[in-house]
């Protein structure tokens, strides 16, 4: 009789790991107050980002008590090599972030958001910027509705700008200018400049300098043009000739040694503001992008939300997602300097909070602003490049064989 | 003979003496089955759900063309025929492992070798020493190798005593397609003689006095005996210690994604590496798994010669 059992309790231990193996699903369900859970994928750099990402969760339960939002974040980078793994298996979010450039890359994973999805949401994509509202589209079809957009712009230590006795740069500077700024302001092992290994670099200041981006509004490779290799000449040689940046050894941290003191400028987004006011021990300011010879130009990038396929509760999903991209949340977003707000009428709450001096700047940068230009593969372009670009950026090989090489290697 | 715990068995029938004959000893036999299978079923499981299924699965996998989203398409040996004929990137990542490899095997045996000859001779506060160079290897590699990075950077903490010393900024060791490699090198040969070091001491320590008196009666001085003696003792460990890190060796992941991120273009990615990507940045999951098979035979064919050699030069006796 008992020799039963034994055969149960070794069928018992063999299915134990199996047990573990099966995962339950994370698309939703209920938590243990009865409430629908919907889980909520974004990216987030620091503690301050956190946190606004999880006051706007928590917006999401205060108009709708039914429904809690479950924030889940990963770092920037680590998001896009997260998401099509969470996308793919079972543990699939019900909202995930989406970026302008990856909007192709992730068109299938996400619902089409048609008119009576909006509808049944309350979503007018009359209030948004329509220039970020038709980058979140693939072949004509709203895969997300955006949080946020922005021009790419500097961010500059105003501190140290007083203290090398310059004075503040103003809208529309050049690059000479930029230069011989920099220039002094490199010195006792601070520089001038922080210097990125990001694909982003060729998209903010190819506009300008040799007006084109890396990608081409067809969204095809464009890193053999003319403009493109003279675009990474003149980034590589701020660290290599000029030496007014540091040079890199791994995966640049440009914020970081803005934000340490380390550099007196660096090239980011308004989303940044946020991480300037909570961490930075300086006076910050901003302006726009040194004018090449095709003046006042640069990317305007931009985010937002969208439902994924795999979503089991579309409904609470709508509502969650109104939410988030509601006025309430993009003002919020706002304020903080997590976001210049997509809704037209929310973009005063981030001239209000910024430092001062934003407002300018960005509407000088939006005006010859053109969108952030990517591929379908942009993630793993983006990856051969910041790879190899350390090198030609610290002035050991060529700009024109590397980027020959990237575009090569990416099979486009 | 050990007693067996016989289920089904009560303590009065297992005194009763036994008849005697064939059939008996079979039942006894098929009674032990299921109480060795519950003992064996948990860490048998494990080892098939979590082990041998995945090897399974791999393999298959690499014979396929499969999307994230989406089903997989048998393919044959097309993957392993482009990874060996039409990807110079992959091709670069098999030099760089055994770069990695011929570099680091050598000194981490050497080194291991060496401290160990230092160590275990009663030096005062021996254990001292080996707690202290056995730490690298227990604490976590990436904690290790994000500390190492913030070392060897420009303006990190060795271009700052460079400075101070030379007056001129140290070369840029991660950001130097010269220097990157050897750094990765010396940062795994810190974390790791560590191991090899606990395996060899203990093996000096069982060397008999007794052998190395006779020597130093006989004539031999210490270096004599250390060669003559000591080393050829040891041999089997110093086998064991040479297998395990020139298996692990292969499978380098870490120290490079973490300290220079595979770059400067490529210097430093290694075949995992390559693996990780193809698999979980660009999604190509049975091209990944040809990497991962075609990593899993070279490992296979080297271990089989370091066995086959062994005979040279291993001593069990």
């Amino acid at each position: 009789m008992k020799r039963k059992y034994v055969g149960l309790v070794a069928v018992a231990a063999l299915a134990l790991p199996l047990a573990a193996c099966s995962s339950s699903s994370n698309a939703g369900g209920t938590d243990s107050s009865g409430n629908t859970v919907v889980n909520w994928s974004v990216w987030a750099g620091s503690e301050a980002e956190t946190a606004a990402w999880k006051h706007v969760a928590d917006l999401v339960h205060e108009k709708d008590p039914k429904i809690t939002v479950k924030l889940q974040t990963a770092a920037w980078p680590d998001y896009w090599t997260k998401l099509p793994t969470q996308l793919a298996g079972s543990g699939a979010p019900c909202i995930a972030g989406l970026q302008m450039a990856r909007v192709q890359q992730f068109a299938n994973y996400f619902k089409t958001l048609d008119s009576s999805t909006l509808g049944t949401a309350k979503i007018a994509t009359s209030d948004f910027d329509p220039s970020i509202i038709k980058a979140l589209q693939s072949k004509g079809e709203q895969k997300a509705i955006p949080y946020d957009l922005g021009p790419y712009m500097v961010f500059y230590n105003k501190d140290a700008f007083k203290a090398a006795g310059l004075a503040a740069p103003q809208n529309g500077w050049t690059v000479d200018e930029f230069l011989t700024d920099a220039k002094k302001l490199t010195t006792g092992g601070k520089y001038g400049f922080a210097a990125s290994n990001q694909i982003d670099a060729l998209n903010q200041w190819g506009p300008t300098i040799g007006g084109d981006q890396a990608a081409t509004a067809g969204g095809k490779l464009n890193l053999t043009s003319a403009g493109q290799v003279k675009t990474m000449k003149w980034y590589a040689g701020l660290v290599s000739t000029e030496k007014v940046a540091a040079p890199l050894a791994t995966d640049s941290s440009d914020g970081t040694q803005f934000l340490g003191g380390n550099a007196a400028m660096y090239v980011t987004g308004p989303w940044d503001m946020i991480n300037a006011k909570t961490q930075a021990k300086f006076d910050v300011g901003v302006v726009t992008l040194p004018a090449g010879d095709n003046g006042v130009t640069t990317a305007v990038g931009g985010s937002g939300f969208g439902i994924t396929n795999k979503c089991s509760n579309i409904p609470a999903a709508e509502k969650a997602l109104s939410v988030i991209t509601g006025p309430e949340a993009l003002g919020y977003l706002g304020e903080q300097g997590r976001a210049f707000p997509a809704r037209t009428a929310e973009q005063s709450t981030w001239y209000k909070s910024a430092v001062d001096g934003a407002q300018s700047t960005l509407e000088a940068a939006l005006k010859n602003g053109v969108p952030y230009r990517s591929t379908p593969t942009w993630t793993q372009v983006g990856l051969s490049y910041s790879q190899g670009a350390i090198s030609v950026i610290n002035g050991d090989g060529s700009a024109k064989s590397f980027l020959d090489g990237v575009e090569s290697s990416s099979g486009q | 003979m050990s007693v067996a715990i016989r289920p089904g068995t009560s303590e009065a029938s297992a005194l009763d003496p036994a008849p005697p004959g064939p059939a008996r000893r079979r039942r006894r036999r098929r009674g032990d089955g299921p109480a060795a299978a519950a003992f064996l079923a948990p860490s048998l499981g494990g080892f098939a759900v979590f082990t041998a299924f995945p090897i399974v699965a791999s393999i298959l996998v690499a014979f396929t063309v499969w999307p994230l989203a989406g089903t997989p398409t048998f393919t044959g040996l097309d993957n392993f025929r482009r990874l060996l004929t039409q990807d110079p990137a992959f091709l670069k990542t098999v030099l760089n492992t055994l770069i990695f490899v011929v570099a680091y095997v050598p000194l981490n045996l050497a080194l291991s070798l060496a401290i160990a000859a230092w160590i275990t001779p009663r030096v005062k506060g021996a254990n001292v020493y080996r707690v202290l160079l056995f730490i690298p290897v227990v604490t976590p590699m990436v904690a290790n190798a994000a500390v190492w990075q913030i070392m060897l950077i420009p303006n990190g903490l060795i271009d700052n005593v460079w400075q101070s010393l030379f007056g001129v900024s140290a070369p840029n060791f991660l950001g130097s397609t010269q220097t990157a490699m050897l750094s990765v090198v010396i940062m795994s040969l810190w974390q790791g003689f560590g191991y090899n070091l606990l395996i060899f001491s203990s093996a000096l320590q069982a060397v008999p006095e007794s052998l190395l008196d006779s020597a130093a009666i006989d004539g031999a001085g210490p270096i004599r005996r250390y060669f003559s003696i000591k080393l050829p003792l040891m041999s089997p460990s110093i086998f064991f210690g040479a297998t395990m890190t020139l298996i692990t060796s292969f499978q380098v992941f870490a120290q490079p994604f973490i300290l220079t991120n595979g770059g400067p273009s490529s210097s430093t990615t290694t075949m995992v590496m390559y693996l990780y990507r193809q698999g979980f940045q660009y999604f190509n999951l049975g091209y990944a798994s040809a990497v991962g098979v075609l990593l899993f035979i070279m490992i296979l064919i080297i271990t089989g010669l370091v066995f086959l050699a062994q005979k040279r030069w291993v001593h069990y006796d």
